[in-house]
């Protein structure tokens, strides 16, 4: 991705540009610091400035917890217009989504509505329609949701598609009455409505080749509402309906709808949105009728699904193939020392274990780290571990002194007494079917049932000798075959220790007993 | 029928494959493990003749010559060593013989050995050992060359990210400094060692 400036450079008077962080139609967006050490986020707007900078200007006194935080709106020497707002670490939900294709937790996904719904009542209360409500716009830090990107908001009451031809939100939420041109608020409701959906199900309710495919979906296609949560059912009907008039009245009815779930049906008012209470609460005035029960603050969202960008990703892929190499060498040493090898063959030996478990280990933690599990695609990641499996049989073939030179005279058709290429046969057959076997995938999840596990090594193990037995054991070209079998033992093991762990969430019913315990 | 199908079928077909293969490497090693009241043939037998100023010397000529011609024709990379001929007793001796030569640089009486050098399927195996482990030794150097190489671009662009992210980018250009200077003194290291 590159960006307009680049790291150290202040085109913005009284700000340091740190880094680019983002970058979309309507500007790019860059973590930068102020003169006097305030880390913010500075959006260079471009493209439509007006459109852009009309709904900046209406939300920047806005404040609300749920809500990105707009500081100001500045020119620079350039002419440029910057658009100063709180600078937010955490991931956008489209990341997180991303990575779960299942969808969320039920409570997960509830927790993560709210947070939005909150967000985007505020606004409706100040009479702005967000108008591009989509995941990429929803971020989680410290526990807490943000609803970002104020660039197309926009006054409910010119609710009539000016002379631009600019769209209006992004195709996958937008609303069927976008296109007639006649909208309001209820668009945000709908673009939520799809927003829980893809939450709960992993997906957009109305996907297509081209957006023209997508709007006309939008337009004429009911949702398929099979895969959603019986619960969720007249919420999601509701919020999804082709007409603006029979959807929820405004996003806080929406709001105790979802929240009435959990409540076992008892609606109730959508929870104050700051975490902390700003004062302490005032004694009610004498000869108050009802006290009113002080705002319950809302609870951190839960954390359970832990958000880790690409860059994340790569960084824990380096260390767990560091750490792979420094777990195989000790392993490699231990072996050798149990087995005791003659001191010149001793280094041929290690390296014999070394070498096809560093890279085994790499071949299984390298497409694990960025192939995110999907259901129904174990027997494709089963052929492509096939294929991988087969690449480091060829290479620990290679490894074993494997030579293709065959035939020619005097004694050398005693030397290649084996058909030709059933030596690295046996050796791709072996890993390629070891690999094919096992969900190597499993062992290096994030979150796998338990840290470290045996039974993985037992099944590497047991696979490893039926293989042997059957490609390897005839051969007498493969030294030691025994030693593949290590090799794939020692794989199970490595990869859970240097692949990252989250413990798993308890069960819904356990987690309810403990909140109330 | 379905991509998946064709994949379970080449699965399948593989294992055959190889089941097939080690069925007949199975039924060959049985027939050749078969005990038998000959006593084992020599495989090979070749003569080598060597020339020296001394007995001893014409032998190692000879047992030179014979070395020489043992790589040429076992087709591998490695060839043994004149003291693993004589320490397989692989060779036999002649008696020497006296030789004059009139030649210009020959010129004087040489001794001559007759060797004939005997090799038998074990010898032959083991060759191949041999030959084997030699590679292996050679290509655990190049591999380890190679992993070196890697674990640094590894242990490079990780600690570059961890610490950007940590520094949030105070830091950015200096740490790119920092890292191509290390990829480059990685390099430079592994190209000196290769």
């Amino acid at each position: 991705m590159k960006f307009t400036y680049s790291s150290g450079q202040r085109p913005l008077e009284g700000f340091t540009l740190k880094r680019g962080i983002g970058r979309g139609g309507f500007g790019e967006v860059y973590f930068a610091v102020s003169d006097g050490g305030k880390e913010v986020a500075l959006k260079l707007v471009r493209g439509d400035t007006q459109i852009e900078l009309r709904g900046v200007a209406q939300c920047l006194n806005l404040k609300h917890p749920n809500l990105v935080n707009l500081y100001d709106l500045r020119t620079d020497n350039q002419g440029d217009r910057w658009v100063v707002m709180e600078y937010i670490a955490g991931e956008p939900l489209s990341v997180i989504l991303g990575r779960h294709p299942n969808g969320l937790p039920r409570e997960l996904a509830r927790e993560w509505f709210l947070g939005l719904a909150r967000a985007v009542a505020y606004l409706h209360d100040h009479g702005i329609v967000h108008r591009d409500l989509k995941p990429a716009n929803i971020f989680l830090e410290n526990g807490m949701v943000k609803v970002g990107d104020y660039g197309l908001s926009k006054a409910i009451g010119s609710s009539q598609r000016t002379a631009q031809t600019h769209s209006v939100g992004t195709v996958h939420y937008m609303a069927p009455e976008i296109s007639t041109g006649n909208y309001g608020k209820q668009i945000d409701t709908y673009a939520a409505g799809i927003m829980l959906y893809e939450m709960l199900t992993g997906r957009v309710p109305f996907d297509g080749e081209s957006s023209g495919e997508i709007l006309m979906k939008h337009l004429t296609t009911p949702p398929d509402l099979s895969k959603i949560p019986t619960e969720y059912l007249p919420i999601l009907s509701k919020a999804l309906a082709k007409n603006p008039s029979q959807r929820y009245a405004s996003m806080s009815e929406m709001a105790r709808a979802v929240e009435a779930l959990e409540a076992g049906g008892a609606a109730s008012a959508p929870r104050a949105p700051s975490r902390v209470p700003a004062a302490a609460p005032t004694p009610p005035p004498r000869g108050a009728a009802v006290p009113v029960r002080p705002p319950r603050p809302p609870e951190p969202v839960l954390v359970a699904l832990s958000a880790v960008s690409r860059r994340a990703q790569v960084m824990e892929l380096c260390g767990s193939m560091l750490l792979a190499v420094l777990f195989t060498a000790l392993g490699s040493i231990l072996w050798t020392a149990i087995r005791q090898p003659k001191a010149d063959d001793l280094l041929v030996e290690m390296g014999r274990v070394f070498f096809p478990t560093v890279a085994a280990c790499w071949a299984i933690l390298i497409p694990s780290k960025f192939w995110t599990e999907r259901r129904g695609d174990s027997w494709l990641r089963r052929f492509v571990l096939l294929g991988i499996g087969g690449l480091v049989g060829v290479g620990s073939w290679w490894m074993d002194g494997g030579t293709f030179t065959a035939g020619g005279t005097g004694i050398s058709p005693v030397l290649h007494s084996s058909p030709p290429g059933a030596a690295e046969m046996s050796y791709f057959s072996f890993y390629a079917l070891a690999f094919f076997a096992m969900r190597w995938w499993r062992m290096t999840a994030r979150r796998r049932a338990h840290r470290f596990c045996f039974a993985p090594i037992l099944g590497a193990s047991f696979w490893g000798l039926v293989l042997m037995l059957l490609l390897i054991r005839p051969l007498t070209v493969v030294p030691n075959p025994g030693l593949l079998v290590l090799v794939l033992a020692m794989t199970a093991a490595i990869v859970q220790l240097v692949s990252p762990w989250e413990q798993p969430p308890a069960p819904t019913a356990k987690r309810l007993r403990l909140r109330y315990a | 029928m379905r991509i998946s199908t064709w994949l379970r079928l080449a699965v399948l077909g593989l294992i055959a494959g190889n089941l097939a293969v080690s069925s007949s490497l199975l039924t060959a090693g049985h027939n050749r493990h078969r005990p038998t009241a000959e006593p084992k043939k020599p495989l090979l037998r070749e003569e080598f003749t060597g020339y020296g100023k001394t007995d001893f010397a014409a032998q190692r000529d000879a047992l030179k010559s014979a070395c020489a011609w043992l790589k040429n024709q076992s087709g591998l990379d490695w060839s043994p060593d004149p003291e693993y001929l004589l320490t397989h007793n692989m060779v036999q001796f002649g008696e020497p013989e006296d030789k004059k030569f009139e030649e210009p640089m020959l010129e004087g009486v040489w001794k001559v050995v007759k060797m004939q050098l005997t090799i038998t399927d074990d010898q032959v195996r083991d060759f191949q050992k041999q030959a084997q482990h030699q590679r292996m030794k050679e290509r655990q150097k190049q591999a380890l060359l190679i992993l070196l190489g890697a674990m640094g671009l590894l242990g490079v662009v990780g600690g570059y990210l961890r610490l950007e992210e940590a520094t949030k980018g105070y830091y950015t250009r200096l740490l790119r400094i920092a890292a191509i200077g290390i990829l480059v003194a990685i390099l430079a290291g592994l190209c000196v060692a290769g």
